[in-house]
């Protein structure tokens, strides 16, 4: 049975056959733009996450601030910019620079996407998909490992959005994403918004996508918004751009996601601009916790049918 | 006397007794420590705009606060130059200290803080907050000897450089004037240092929320609307009335000025840049 209440926050679920507690999270992505509503906010919000490259350079009262703020709140810290889905290795200034915030704020967890953001020492700016090949997979697999030596822990990788299908793959997102996922022995940070808007852009169904990752792996979920573009060709695209509210169909692939796994899931709603004001955000977070609960509700009644059976 | 340091003379002994006094300040501010602990890494989390006020500015600055949030929600407008109450206001007001301040504006136009402070019903706000504030351990207040941690140890700093001084004098002929003058200097660097409301923890606690709000305060302008009314009045509260750019708001240019020409007036205290991020603007108080 899932119990979900205004005021607190994390939901707590007993599973069917062995009584073990489910401990969902949701929470929000921090951003400077948000810090005051946060803050006033902070008992109606689970974790935290903030962005690394935001904070590589910050004087030591404000490492203090990130490490107080961990200890209130599970806090992660979520890089953007070492492009751990490359055949090209990380850079390693970074990497460090990257370890020493980790073990300066100690969080309670670190993570990635799997994405490039360099290649033949140019920047991209951007987190591009590679294509899906055994090659990639091998250097994502190099990165994750000297990442994880260099910060003392492993980090989730997460799924990235994309608006074309990399070119020359040989391998579909959902297989790629496992071998990396199983070969490394890393978690998955699931961004909800970014599979949906990829099933989207390649008229595949989102849920059946979901189902062929290694949902066990699941332990962190984004979601946030995004908008359609229409191309000249009257082709429309899903376009991942944080500005918008979390849509509907997110949702239900949360609601999916919670039916489907029995561990625990931490949710973090990501918004990078036109930010509303708190309360929108925290409606949206309630609709998350709604989501989970009901997801985890589908999994106990089919649980229970299954043992009637 | 024949202790050493006794027998130097002129200025050698000048100089080893500012090193002593420098010494004993520095004692003084470990014993305060020690007698105000607190966990550097988990500082009290303060979301009451006007406990962060107070700890900044002390209580006229929290009664500052109330009243431009009063005004960006449209309870309080600005009528020939001076604030009244305004039947037009958005959103509740359920804060003791708005409360206070809206009531005292039904009946008032008088719009400085300092004065608006004044008023029994306001005074007994904010010194109910401020007094939640000594219970967590985070001012202090130096006018109460018996329950100040802080008086012991400087009575004591007090003694030390009183009485060394007072013994070369009584153990030398004239002049002592230079010796009186750094005495005079050294003790009322104790009373300031006992005069200090914050205690480390609440320096720690401000310095926190005014950390955490940093990156905030340059995007502060965009900020407008009455839905914004808590993260602008916690804004106000850690950096001041200087956190908001001229023109944000159309009554901004009279809270300026209304704490510009009050922290010209009476002298800020020490406390409003003691996390070297304050806002300025407001940034003035002590009990």
């Amino acid at each position: 049975m899932a119990a979900v209440a205004e005021d607190v926050v994390a939901i707590e679920h007993t599973t069917g056959n062995a009584g073990s507690t489910i401990r969902d999270r949701v929470g929000l992505a921090w951003r400077p733009e948000l810090a005051a509503g946060i803050h006033l906010h902070l008992d109606r919000i689970d974790a935290l996450e903030v962005i690394a490259e935001q904070w590589l350079d910050a004087r030591p009262r404000e490492t203090a601030m990130l490490r107080a703020l961990a200890r209130s709140r599970p806090l992660d810290v979520h890089g953007v910019g070492l492009g751990m889905a490359s055949a090209s290795p990380t850079a390693s200034r970074l990497l460090d620079r990257l370890a020493r915030l980790v073990q300066a704020v100690e969080p309670e967890g670190w993570s990635e996407h799997l994405a490039f953001v360099r290649a033949g020492g140019i920047e991209i700016g951007h987190l591009t998909a590679p294509p899906r090949t055994p090659a990639t997979i091998e250097g994502a697999l190099h990165n994750l490992e000297a990442a994880t030596a260099r910060v003392g822990r492993r980090p989730l990788v997460e799924n990235i959005a994309t608006l074309l299908e990399p070119p020359c793959s040989s391998m579909d997102e959902a297989a790629w994403i496992a071998a990396i996922v199983q070969a490394s022995d890393t978690d998955l940070l699931l961004d909800l918004h970014n599979l949906y808007a990829n099933a989207c852009n390649r008229n595949e169904d989102a849920r059946t996508l979901l189902a062929r990752l290694p949902l066990e792996r699941v332990r962190r979920v984004h979601i946030a918004g995004g908008r359609w573009e229409t191309a000249r060709s009257g082709a429309r695209r899903r376009l991942d751009d944080h500005l918008h509210p979390t849509p509907g169909p997110v949702f239900a692939l949360l609601e999916d996601l919670a039916s489907r796994v029995s561990q625990s899931l931490t949710v973090i709603v990501e918004r990078d601009g036109q930010y509303p004001p708190m309360a929108e955000l925290l409606a949206e977070m309630a609709l998350a916790r709604t989501a989970l609960a009901r997801g985890r509700s589908r999994s106990t009644d089919a649980r229970a049918e299954r043992l009637a059976a | 006397m024949d202790l050493l340091p006794f027998k130097i003379t002129g200025p050698w002994f000048l100089a080893i007794y500012a090193v002593f006094a420098i010494v004993v300040l520095i004692a003084l501010n470990r014993a305060f420590r020690t007698r105000l602990p607190f966990d550097a890494d988990a500082p009290a989390r303060l979301t009451d705009a006007y406990a962060v006020a107070i700890l900044r500015g002390g209580p006229a600055e929290a009664v500052r606060v109330a009243m431009l949030s009063l005004t960006h929600r449209g309870h309080l407008a600005l009528a020939g130059g001076r604030l009244s109450s305004s039947p037009g206001g958005t959103g509740p007001v359920t804060h003791d200290i708005e409360r206070a301040v809206a009531q005292h504006f039904h009946a008032a136009s008088d719009d400085a803080p300092e004065r608006v402070l004044r008023d029994p019903m306001v005074k007994q706000a904010v010194f109910a907050l401020r007094d939640d504030l000594v219970s967590r351990g985070l001012v202090v207040l130096p006018g109460s000897p018996s329950t100040n941690p802080k008086f012991a140890p400087s009575m004591l700093a007090l003694a030390l450089l009183v009485g060394v001084s007072w013994m070369r004098i009584v153990s030398t002929r004239p002049p002592h004037l230079f010796l009186i003058a750094l005495t005079i200097m050294a003790g009322l660097a104790v009373l300031v240092l006992y005069g200090r409301r914050v205690t480390p923890a609440g320096r720690a606690a401000l310095v926190h929320v005014q950390t955490l709000l940093g990156r905030n305060r340059s995007r502060v302008d965009t900020l407008r609307g009455p839905e914004h009314t808590g993260e602008i009045t916690l804004l106000a509260g850690a950096f001041g009335i200087g956190v908001f750019a001229s023109g944000a708001f159309p009554w901004f240019d009279h809270f300026k000025s209304q704490a510009s020409s009050s922290s010209g007036s009476s002298g800020c205290g020490s406390d409003s840049s003691s996390s070297g991020d304050g806002g300025g603007g407001g940034g003035c108080g002590g009990d």
